[in-house]
């Protein structure tokens, strides 16, 4: 990506801030991006299974392997949590990207309820830092 | 009219949002339907977010734009969930 963000008033861009954040509510009926701060979209790609993909790369450079996600959840607490894992991927044999990548991630974020089926997470939040300055 | 301050963050600093009544929706590698959905605050369109994505996360390399009230509300059954364009 190379489009640039538009500054606007009160954004802060430094090597030391985060480059993005993200609020969103997984819990069927109310799910959707509730806050956002440099990202792109949510993909709902199955039961708890989300990609976050960002308004430009977080690290400067193009050095794949130097951003730093960070996840966090909210449940209900008479439902289990099964995980929230979060992981970036290499894509499909004909264009396999082995190192991180700096412009999206994917997590895992499910629970289980009393029957044992496996359902979205109630709640998840995200951090990106990276040192792209240019964000 | 009144020039509140969301009049002036609207227009004076000119931030353009995106569309959110469109989603991409494409077949993915976990053998159901990916949807997209945009960031409300995100400074772009629906077609910069499917060029951002690119085509290797859809299996098929078809991304569409839909209508985001074609998606169910009922996610009992989310990873059946298949696309007919």
């Amino acid at each position: 990506m190379s489009r640039r963000k538009t500054l606007h008033r009160g954004d802060l861009i430094a090597e030391n801030t985060a480059k993005a954040w993200l609020s969103y509510q997984g819990e069927a009926g109310s799910e959707g991006i509730k806050d956002s701060y440099g990202v792109a979209s949510v993909s709902d790609e199955g039961t708890g299974t989300f990609a976050i993909t960002l308004s430009n790369n977080a690290a400067a450079g193009g050095h794949n392997n130097n951003n730093c996600w960070l996840f966090s959840s909210h449940n209900w607490s008479p439902d289990g949590l099964v995980a929230v894992v979060a992981y970036t991927s290499s894509y499909g044999s004909n264009n396999p990207w082995w190192n991180m990548n700096d412009d999206w991630v994917r997590v895992h974020v499910m629970r289980t309820r009393d029957n044992n089926d496996i359902v979205d997470g109630e709640w998840f939040s995200m951090a990106c830092f990276g040192d792209n300055i240019y964000f | 009219m009144v020039f509140d301050g969301v009049f002036w963050r609207q227009h004076l600093f000119l931030k353009t949002m995106i569309d959110t009544s469109k989603v991409l929706v494409y077949n993915n590698e976990f053998g159901t339907v990916t949807v997209v959905h945009p960031a409300p605050k995100h400074e772009g369109t629906i077609e910069d977010i499917k060029a951002g994505i690119g085509t290797d996360r859809a299996i098929d390399g078809v991304i569409h734009i839909v209508d985001r009230s074609e998606v169910p509300k009922d996610r009992s059954f989310r990873n059946a969930w298949t696309y007919t364009p």
